[in-house]
């Protein structure tokens, strides 16, 4: 297996390198980091003893929003051996309560830790009125709300000084208030706040199926020269709806979807995104190499 | 048509609460009524939030029945929704809503207490710690206001129950001791050296004396609160081995002259 893979590596290489208008990301201009993991707790001691052929790693910012102790021991020393982008659950972009400024310090001295590639959060809210639901709620799609996320998008970016990420989310509910696509949405915040794009390919496919449209049709609606990162991960069935719940293998449809999107995208930055039920750290990088040889398979034939 | 903010509003009360406010917002398709997909919302919150309550409250969770760990977690999850952006706090006043919602069972806050001692030492700030080398080099002359700052990771815990052996026994998988009333040596210190948290039962007068080193309190204070225990003569040989014990553990990371 891991000779298959360096020699796997050394042809990708070759596909990737010797052509240099395959290894610049479209959209950015900039290389794209290649193939990445999110980072786990059960996997840290195993990537520094063995430094894992992944080209990059995801953290969630939040967890190592602590004062020190084991979050922070391995984040840094990992650091030392790879890039990182960090990836938010909190800021709660959409809400209508004011920005949590606390939270924004903790982030921007986050930042200054890992500094990272990027850093991202969700086109959502997770709570009002003070509270945290934990989870990452679905706004309606309406010009007031791309309004007001674009503006506090801006007042983030001003904050942090860098531009970021949004990245869609997995939703079970349409609103009745709702203008426009979640496509549409999501490209307008994005051109009026000036913001890059996280594309959970999973997400789509999920909400495709919950809101019955036809995924292709919200590839095609996203702006090619802001998507900066692509995410997958598994879902599960719960009776009629699709959950989010990346606590499965990627599916098929999900792969077809990426093939779709790398198609129209180019090469983006990829990474699995496995939060529950997480495997030994082999099967993780074995799935990474399906999207390594799935990009290079897409892009070579564009070639 | 509703504009952002009643939506939220509404949207958060049927998270939190249920009811049918939030379904007037949300459209039903074939696929899902609006009742059925607004409920994976309520479902998935409950069920995010009990997760992290048995992984910040593993000993807890052992303790207690599927049953009774879900219905001690919903009541709190109903009754002390998070106001943190990290889901690593939630949870942080469990023992006391256990404490007064329970009374019948002091073990179960006792062990949620121990729990969230161990949650704290583990992502406590780190900083360095004494050797005892360095306390061979103070004046004798200065050991009367010598102050302790404590690693900040250290706390006292007053337990009443058997809560450390059975947290010790279910993480080793072990079959742990049925819940037991303490006669005495009530009082554990829990803290973190290096990446690892520890604890230790302390004796009576250590636990005076480290309360005390908590509060500020001096090493001549520390020496008249082991007098309560020991006759004067004995009080300077054992306030010496409190002492180095506390730098061999890691517990202090300051000293004061």
């Amino acid at each position: 297996m891991r000779s298959y893979r360096a020699t796997f590596e050394q042809v990708a290489r070759y596909f990737f390198v010797t052509d240099s208008s395959n290894q610049i990301n479209r959209s950015t201009g900039s290389q794209s980091l290649g193939f990445g993991l999110g980072l786990r707790v059960d996997h840290y001691q195993q990537v520094l003893a063995e430094r894992p052929a992944v080209d990059w790693f995801e953290v969630i910012s939040e967890n190592y929003m602590v004062d020190g102790g084991k979050p922070l021991y391995y984040l840094d020393r990992i650091r030392e051996h790879y890039p990182m982008v960090m990836h938010g659950v909190s800021m709660s972009i959409g809400s209508t309560q004011p920005l949590n400024q606390d939270y924004l310090g903790q982030l921007k001295k986050l930042i200054e830790r890992v500094q990272p590639e990027w850093i991202s959060d969700h086109l959502c809210w997770t709570g009002v009125h003070g509270r945290n639901l934990h989870d990452l709620m679905p706004l309606p799609y309406t010009d007031e709300t791309v309004r007001h996320v674009a503006g506090r998008i801006g007042q983030v970016q001003d904050f942090l000084g860098r531009r970021m990420l949004i990245e869609n989310v997995s939703s079970y509910v349409s609103y009745q208030a709702s203008e426009m696509t979640e496509w549409e949405f999501l490209a307008a915040v994005a051109e009026q706040a000036d913001c890059l794009i996280l594309l959970d390919v999973n997400n789509i496919y999920v909400s495709s199926h919950n809101h019955e449209f036809d995924p292709l049709d919200y590839l095609a609606g996203i702006p090619v020269d802001r998507v900066q990162q692509f995410h997958l991960a598994g879902h599960s069935y719960n009776g009629e709806l699709i959950i989010d719940t990346h606590d499965h293998d990627v599916a098929d449809p999900v792969w077809d979807l990426y093939r779709q999107a790398v198609r129209r995208f180019g090469e983006v930055a990829t990474m699995i995104e496995r939060d529950d039920n997480i495997p030994p750290l082999e099967e993780l990088l074995a799935e990474l190499e399906i999207a390594r040889r799935l990009a290079g398979q897409v892009l070579e034939a564009a070639a | 048509m509703s504009g952002l903010p009643e939506i939220q509003t509404d949207f958060q009360s049927y998270v939190l609460n249920g009811g049918d406010i939030a379904l007037e917002h949300v459209v039903s398709s074939a696929r899902g009524s609006a009742e059925q997909r607004l409920e994976v919302y309520y479902q998935a919150y409950r069920l995010r939030l009990l997760e992290v309550l048995e992984s910040n409250f593993p000993g807890l969770r052992h303790m207690l029945s599927d049953a009774q760990f879900e219905a001690v977690g919903n009541a709190y999850i109903d009754g002390h929704p998070s106001r943190q952006p990290s889901i690593r706090w939630f949870g942080d006043q469990l023992a006391g809503f256990i404490e007064s919602g329970y009374p019948d069972h002091p073990e179960w806050a006792d062990m949620a207490r121990f729990d969230w001692a161990r949650d704290t030492a583990f992502d406590a700030a780190d900083v360095d710690i004494v050797e005892v080398g360095q306390l061979a080099e103070l004046a004798g002359t200065a050991w009367p206001g010598l102050q302790f700052e404590l690693h900040p990771s250290v706390s006292v815990l007053e337990l009443h129950w058997n809560v450390c052996d059975i947290w010790r026994a279910a993480n080793s998988e072990e079959q742990p001791p049925e819940p037991a009333r303490l006669e005495e040596g009530t009082a554990v210190v829990v803290w973190r050296k290096d990446l690892v948290v520890c604890w230790r039962s302390l004796p009576d007068d250590e636990a005076a004396a480290l309360t005390g080193a908590l509060n500020d309190r001096d090493f001549s204070e520390l020496c008249t609160a082991l007098s309560r225990w020991h006759p004067d003569p004995a009080v300077p040989a054992r306030s010496a081995g409190i002492l180095k014990q506390w730098v061999t553990d890691g517990l202090i990371s300051r000293i004061l002259s």
